[in-house]
């Protein structure tokens, strides 16, 4: 579904059936938050970019209201992706300009600079939050990132506070990339009023008023090398045409932990590391039915949370304003029993624990090619998100819910007072009694001083293909216990910057 | 992938046990959106619903040892087969049957007015399961 008219420089691989071939100093792999970032950077710079992005730009007027219609517009696959592994863990991912940007709840996090002391320390990165910081500050201007108004906090982010400060627990508003936020609560099916900072509002447009230029609906089949040196990007655009996309200076792989794998497969490298060390966040959540009105259809869809267990429980708690037909699908019971819960859906609201995994899978190809994840949760998860799972549980009852639902295999379905939490801390150490989900990936094309153990250098080149990056959270070598598109966007724009000057004393020289 | 008439009628069947609808023209949309999920499917997830589906219809031979088929049970009978499943300790049956469940989550509240009414709350329906709950404990 495209908008009515594509701003210019736009070529709507959907209504491409001749070939193309179009020569530009870098052409950026994918316009999600890595992506749309570093084309804008390479654009303001004055190098001539395309940006090639195998979804179509999907207008505001044409998001759909309900879950059915987001999945099929927006979402890859539509919404039925599965990492698999012990159990079977759904991840969801953007499909279309601006990537996972237009349906996520926007939540700006600077990485925490334990996670830097890592990166230096294990992996030989010379990245500090001081590096980052210009980074970080431009981006926060640039997409008004702020804390969610107390005008759209909504009943379950403002109880989740209200019960986290009563325990003496650390507890904020959500910081978002928020222009003005109406409290809509359908950040994941696509902000309606456009008021969250998504990259198809923002730094996509603004990358094409610079002279940029977008291909969309054209999926990339792989990098052109030439000689060990990537000269190129050659993309099947879905209208049947063939698109050859030469770069004089560099491409700049930005489409995701699951695809750029798959991508730098398909164009040649065999690095062993190649889809090795994938890390994520896998989350748990809970249901609690409370006397009072909770309507999470209004309010910020995620708008508190606390990162007072990241270091000792690994885990960040948070709040998540379902839409119902998720949250229905959770619901315990059939029937009459489920429709009877239903029908008291505006009493109703979700908490959840995200986990800062230790566990690492792979990213590979099926029988078939395509891309997929095998991951596996660790005991340590488990305990974490049990952990998480029973402190949210007796904040829920502590805050007046009449039922929770831990949504564990085992366990009652349905918990009726706060002593139960007790079972939660006992449920087994099992990954297929829990019901985990996960939107943060990492990994699969990691960066380290070491060779051995690593796709890219720490200067963001593939080690087997110069002049060919990767920007995106594939490079990152773990994960970060807080959301990551503010440190994606942060690092593929300080990239960007190193990659241009590189070019400039190439030129130069 | 495409759906037989047959399997439409399946879904309905299922997918009106575990939400039911007080219309009959609602419930026969379960069976053609649960097509169009289908169609729009990734291979190996279409496969996936066909075959959960494929299992529930044949389950009440496991589960109630009755030689019937799903759409041959009464609808409390249905719901106990549906129950005794989403409880199985074989985590690949209980998964399938939390998939057909969530299509029918997403199918039953696709109507915008549907999804209005749910989400808009309802003092009355909670003072009736209280007193219920409070009815039982005095029993």
């Amino acid at each position: 579904m495209q908008p009515d008219t594509l701003p210019s420089g736009v070529t709507d691989g959907a209504l491409q059936r001749t070939p193309v071939d179009a020569v530009f100093d870098f052409v950026v792999v994918g316009t999600g938050a890595a992506g749309a970032v570093a084309a804008h950077a390479l654009a303001c710079e004055g190098f001539s970019v395309a940006m090639v992005e195998e979804g179509a730009w999907v207008h505001a007027k044409h998001f759909g209201t309900d879950v059915h219609s987001t999945f099929q517009n927006l979402v890859r696959d539509t919404g039925m992706t599965i990492m698999k592994g012990r159990s079977f863990i759904p991840y969801l991912q953007g499909a279309c300009v601006g990537g996972s940007t237009v349906i996520n709840s926007a939540i700006a996090w600077r990485a925490p600079e334990d996670v830097f002391d890592d990166w230096h320390r294990d992996f030989g990165l010379s990245l500090s939050l001081r590096d980052m910081e210009p980074h970080y500050a431009a981006l926060e201007k640039a997409l008004s990132v702020r804390e969610v108004d107390a005008k759209v906090q909504g009943e379950h982010n403002r109880l989740f506070l209200e019960v986290a400060k009563a325990n003496g627990v650390e507890a904020a508003p959500m910081r978002r990339y928020d222009a003005g936020c109406e409290g809509s609560g359908r950040c994941l099916q696509g902000c309606p009023t456009g008021k969250k900072q998504s990259m198809a509002i923002t730094y996509v447009p603004w990358a094409l008023e610079r002279g940029a230029q977008l291909f969309t609906s054209c999926k990339v089949l792989c990098v052109d090398v030439r000689g060990a040196r990537a000269v190129g990007v050659i993309a099947q655009a879905l209208g049947g045409g063939r698109v050859h996309l030469r770069a004089k200076l560099g491409v700049l792989v930005a489409a995701s932990t699951v695809q750029t794998p798959g991508i730098l497969r398909r164009s040649g490298l065999r690095s062993s590391a190649l889809g090795e060390h994938f890390q994520c966040h896998p989350s748990v959540g809970i249901g609690g039915l409370f006397d009072r009105p909770i309507s999470m259809d209004f309010g910020a869809t995620q708008g508190a949370e606390s990162i007072a267990f990241r270091k000792s429980h690994r885990t960040k708690l948070e709040t998540i304003g379902m839409p119902p037909e998720l949250a229905a699908a959770r619901i315990p019971g059939l029937g009459s029993a489920l429709t009877q819960r239903l029908d008291q859906m505006g009493h109703v609201a979700v908490w959840a624990g995200q986990v800062r995994s230790r566990a690492e899978g792979r990213v590979d190809t099926d029988l078939f090619g395509r891309d997929r994840i095998r991951f596996n949760v660790d005991e340590d998860d488990i305990k974490s998100s049990r952990r998480a799972l029973a402190i949210l549980t007796r904040w829920m009852f502590e805050c007046g819910a009449r039922e929770v639902w831990p949504g564990i295999f085992g366990l009652p379905s349905v918990l009726t007072s706060a002593d139960q939490a007790k079972l939660i801390e006992e449920a087994p150490i099992e990954a297929r009694a829990y019901g985990f989900i996960t939107t943060h990936l990492f990994g699969a094309a990691r960066m380290s001083a070491n060779p051995s153990d690593s796709v890219c250098t720490p200067d963001f080149e593939t080690r087997e293909v110069s002049r060919l990056f990767v920007i995106d959270s594939s490079v990152f070598p773990t994960n970060l216990g807080v959301n990551p598109q503010h440190t994606i966007m942060a690092l593929s724009r300080l990239a960007a910057h190193r990659i241009a000057e590189g070019a400039r004393s190439v030129a130069a020289a | 992938m495409r759906l037989f008439a047959f399997e439409e009628t399946w879904a309905r069947a299922v997918l009106a046990a575990m939400f039911p609808v007080d219309s009959e023209v609602r419930e026969r949309s379960y069976g053609s959106g649960f097509a169009g999920i289908i169609a729009s499917a990734p291979f190996e997830a279409a496969v996936g619903l066909r075959l959960a589906l494929l299992m529930v219809v044949l389950s009440p031979l496991l589960v109630m040892k009755r030689p019937r088929t799903f759409g041959g049970l009464a609808p409390e009978a249905r719901e106990r087969v549906l129950d005794a499943l989403l409880s199985s300790s074989t985590y690949f049956v209980r998964q399938l049957v939390m998939a057909l469940k969530t299509m029918g989550a997403i199918l039953y509240a696709h109507d915008p007015e549907v999804r209005r009414a749910l989400l808009t709350p309802k003092r009355d329906a909670l003072v009736t399961l209280t007193v219920k709950k409070e009815a039982s404990r005095a029993a």
